[in-house]
């Protein structure tokens, strides 16, 4: 069928010359290298079948799910906020001067996105990479970055310095050494691994470290290490504070090793997939036995119960309740500044000004030095204007 | 692809090529993906822009289908044509980016929300006509719209653009009259 069909009408005629033109749009031919540099950086080495299986067609539950998350996400964070996704790297910074400062020599500066193929460093050389959600790792000499399965980048070799930004409400940057998964929020550590061992040293923030069911947590100022074979049995040792540099690896004492998460741990796994399959009541009543436990997992769990509540059950203020227990129960958890956020943000949604008036400000005295108190200032300034404060 | 609703801007090659293409990918052949890639790259391109994609996303956007495709490629039955299968991904993917631009428009209208600046204009189009095409295109709800740039800007045929959407072709063809209709409604509009 042919149209627009009365092309002696000067409307029609247009429409008919214009969808031609559309039909010929080429588009930005730069634009389509450019994708399928990082295309290609993100899939080489890949086969299909470790892919298979995974497509955007996600449940319709799922898209809402996810759709109310980055809702939830865009209402907080400025719309070029670049997020942690472990599996499709978005554009990544041409420079990670920020990744390091003060830097030293640095003779290579790599982007994930253009390669995802091992960065090496050799004798006296080092290395600049910027990795996806705005991060970067500085690869000291003689050392080796590669990506792993799940397309996290891994210390296979030598000391790493990694600078991570503050993540999206609810995600986790993670970074794998040997056996270990070292997840993160927002922070500045460093990953070392040589024959037989992984260290990690906490320079800002909080990290957790995890090997199977397993983990252990850091706070500013710790360092640990642990065997890259047999069983985990790493130990903590607390320092007062840290000098910039490579690795030490100084004596370690018998502090806190990894605490067993097990049943917790599988439990919070179960939730999560209780709740992909769009069964979030299933989901919150593990989540809630969970937390009930000890541990980062039953912490998670604490955390998760009010996303859960939130946006798969759209019953904010019981979120808001479950975020105030977390915070009563873990005052200084790896997840604090997220509840807190995740409070601000649901008030403001649910539109109590008033109370997220209180949570802003409270936010404001308690983070002076967050990468957040710019927005959150904003935010409370609109917020007194609204209440006549 | 179905050809039967011809138009004149460049196709992908013909069905076997793509079966061809899709059994040496799958086979691991670097070279083979990357002519898919080829093949596909300007349609999904085009399509997601007449979609409303805004530049400063269609490149994330054209990443997010070929990584599906490329993870789908696996599952990939062949009961469909491969441009169709491609369609539907992006497609999908189009639609999700268009309610989430939707909701942060909604949302950038609350009291106390930072409203967005306007993103800048794609250098690669700067053809006011075309601009003024998406404006019109814009007035269309989703699923029309959708049904007319498959039909009018990617040639598809009706019974492929079913396929695509998952609807009969006879909500394929009510969709085309209603959008075909408004869109001439909305051209007088601007135009006189």
């Amino acid at each position: 069928m042919k149209w627009p069909t009365h092309k002696s009408d000067d409307t029609e005629k247009w429409l008919s010359e214009t969808l031609e033109a559309a039909r010929q749009r080429t588009g930005d031919e730069v634009a389509r290298r450019r994708v399928w540099a990082r295309i290609e950086g993100l899939l080489s080495g890949k086969s299909l079948p470790l892919l298979r299986g995974r497509s955007l067609a996600l449940p319709a539950l799922t898209g809402a799910l996810v759709a109310v998350a980055v809702v939830a996400v865009l209402w907080m964070v400025p719309a070029t906020r670049p997020t942690h996704s472990p599996v499709v790297a978005k554009r990544v910074a041409s420079s990670v001067a920020s990744a390091s400062q003060p830097g030293p020599v640095v003779s290579k500066v790599v982007s994930q996105g253009s390669s995802a193929a091992p960065v090496r460093t050799g004798q006296g050389e080092k290395a600049r990479v910027a990795l996806v959600g705005g991060a970067g790792v500085e690869l000291d000499a003689n050392s080796v970055l590669s990506w792993d399965a799940e397309r996290r980048p891994s210390v296979e070799r030598g000391q790493a310095r990694f600078e991570v930004p503050h993540q999206s409400p609810g995600a986790r940057f993670a970074v794998s050494a040997g056996p270990y998964v070292i997840t993160v929020v927002g922070t500045k550590f460093h990953v070392g691994v040589d024959d037989d061992r992984v260290s990690v040293e906490v320079e800002q923030g909080v990290v957790e470290v995890w090997r199977g069911p397993r983990s252990v947590r850091l706070v500013e100022g710790d360092s640990w290490a642990g065997p890259i074979r047999g069983l985990a049995s790493p130990t903590v040792e607390r320092r007062p504070s840290l000098a910039g540099g490579a690795l030490r690896h100084s004596s370690l004492g018998d502090s806190p090793a990894l605490v067993e998460n097990g049943p917790a741990s599988l439990e919070l796994t179960q939730a999560r997939t209780a709740l992909g399959e769009g069964r979030p009541e299933d989901a919150l009543a593990m989540l809630n036995h969970c937390a009930k436990g000890m541990g980062p997992a039953a912490e998670n769990a604490a955390y998760e119960m009010g996303r859960v509540l939130r946006d798969s059950l759209q019953r904010p203020r019981a979120a808001v309740t479950a975020w105030a227990n977390y915070r009563t129960r873990f005052p200084n958890g790896l997840l604090r500044a997220e509840a807190d956020l995740s409070i601000l943000e649901t008030l403001g949604r649910v539109g109590d000004k008033a109370a997220a008036l209180d949570e802003a400000e409270s936010f404001l005295v308690r983070y002076p030095n967050s990468e957040r108190r710019d927005e959150v200032a904003k935010l409370a300034a609109r917020l007194r204007g609204a209440t006549g404060q | 692809m179905n050809q039967q609703n011809s138009a004149g801007s460049q196709r992908p090659g013909p069905v076997a090529e793509d079966r061809a293409l899709v059994e040496r990918v799958r086979n691991g052949d670097a070279l083979a993906w990357r002519a898919l890639y080829e093949r596909y790259a300007q349609p999904v391109f085009r399509f997601v822009s007449a979609l409303g994609v805004p530049p400063e996303e269609r490149e994330d956007a054209a990443q997010d289908v070929f990584v599906a495709v490329y993870r789908g490629l696996g599952q990939f039955r062949g009961e469909a044509q491969l441009s169709t299968w491609i369609y539907r991904i992006a497609a999908r993917h189009a639609s999700h980016l268009g309610r989430r631009r939707r909701m942060r428009s909604f949302l950038s209208i609350l009291p106390w929300h930072e409203a967005e600046p306007e993103p800048p204009p794609d250098p690669a189009e700067r053809a006011s006509e075309l601009r003024l095409l998406d404006r019109l295109l814009a007035k269309l709800s989703p699923k029309k719209r959708m049904v007319l740039v498959l039909f009018e800007i990617e040639g598809l045929g009706v019974n492929e653009i079913a396929n695509v959407m998952g609807c009969p072709p006879n909500t394929v063809w009510s969709r085309l009259r209603h959008a075909r209709a408004e869109l001439v409604k909305a051209a007088r509009r601007i135009t006189t």
